[in-house]
């Protein structure tokens, strides 16, 4: 005779599957109110599961803007902008589900947070509820924008190392002749002084193509309506 | 055997002129090459113990024709000219057998030192 595991009853699986998943889910009531939570909700406010419920949906997260208003997530002075609020409304008045708004967050225990929202509507009796599930993406944006950044400078020390190499060339044509001529015992004071200004202006120049090639970061500054490299800000020099 | 004789090794037509023009007027005899083939046929003739290349060459890179240089004329004196420095690149023209390295642009007066210097070398080794 094979002994064979019992299977426990669906609302255990049930929540088990819950509490092991990597995103927040709050069922919330007609009042905003926590009916459930599953672990991951309670660990970002450093809690239980069971301690959330009862609490405003936007308390229950640990969000900063809960405080500004009554306890009552929804109303407070940053609420009507608040993505999170707004789609709840909106899953509540339309009965639909809300799918992946992003949505920024400051949290109470992990401060600001890039937060993906999608809510569906729970019919419980005549009221509306809403579950929502919550995904922080906050890291892999990091990483994503962190990688962008290197792409960017990938590019920008190609560019530079092309151009340094060009630029020097005539550079070394101009500041040559220069030194020729300055070394003719006739020149006239204004030719030396011509000439003088000559060389300076290629110095600069050679100074700058030296912060090119030095390049280490990326940033930009504003020149007119678009967007410029800061050579002295981005080379190591600086 | 004469030594004031310099090798200027650059595609750039312009830059073997400004050579010609700065050494010649300091009574050096000037030789230039567009290319490192060009320069080994001029110096398997001559051996010219004082040699400005630029790095980046057409054909045969400035590397190689240092280290090929080096080989044939142990005692020459060889400077590296490049439009694109650092520390990196440094390092690996001090492992090809240069003596000296110098950023486009550069000054005629540091180059005229430079040859000087090896010019005075030279002839210090000469009377070993």
């Amino acid at each position: 005779m094979t002994h064979t595991t019992p299977i426990p009853p669906a609302p255990e699986i049930l929540a088990r599957i819950l509490d092991t998943l990597p995103v927040i889910v709050l069922v919330l009531d007609s009042r905003s109110r926590v009916v459930l939570a599953n672990q991951c909700a309670a660990e970002i406010t450093q809690t239980q599961p069971d301690q959330l419920v009862g609490l405003s949906g936007g308390r229950a997260l640990g969000c900063q803007n809960h405080c500004t208003g009554e306890d009552n997530c929804g109303i407070g002075t940053h609420c009507p902008t608040c993505p999170l609020h707004r789609a709840m409304s909106q899953t509540r008045l339309e009965k639909k589900a809300q799918k992946w708004i992003e949505a920024p967050m400051a949290l109470k225990h992990k401060g600001m947070r890039d937060l993906r929202i999608s809510t569906t509507p729970l019919e419980a009796g005549e009221d509306c509820w809403v579950m929502v599930t919550i995904e922080d993406f906050t890291e892999l944006k990091r990483l994503e924008e962190h990688q962008v950044e290197r792409e960017k400078l990938a590019a920008v020390l190609e560019t530079a190392g092309a151009v340094c190499h060009e630029l020097s060339q005539p550079l070394q044509i101009v500041t040559g002749f220069c030194d020729i001529l300055m070394e003719h015992k006739e020149l006239d004071p204004e030719t030396c002084k011509a000439l003088d200004a000559i060389q300076k202006a290629v110095q600069k120049m050679a100074q700058l193509n030296f912060d090119l090639m030095h390049i280490t970061g990326y940033k930009t500054k504003a020149y007119l309506s678009a967007t410029i490299i800061d050579i002295e800000k981005s080379s190591a020099g600086s | 055997m004469d030594l004031k004789k310099i090798l200027v090794v650059d595609d750039q037509d312009a830059i073997c002129q400004i050579f010609q023009l700065a050494f010649t007027s300091r009574g050096y005899e000037v030789h230039t090459a567009e290319s490192g083939e060009a320069a080994l046929e001029i110096l398997a003739r001559d051996p010219i113990h004082l040699i400005f290349l630029d790095i980046n060459l057409p054909g045969m890179n400035g590397l190689d024709l240092c280290r090929t240089i080096r080989k044939n004329i142990p005692m020459a004196n060889i400077f590296a000219l490049t439009g694109y420095g650092s520390l990196f690149q440094l390092s690996h023209c001090r492992e090809a057998g240069f003596d000296d390295y110098f950023k486009k642009p550069a000054r005629i007066t540091d180059l005229v030192t430079a040859a000087q210097d090896g010019l005075n070398r030279l002839k210090r080794w000469q009377r070993l």
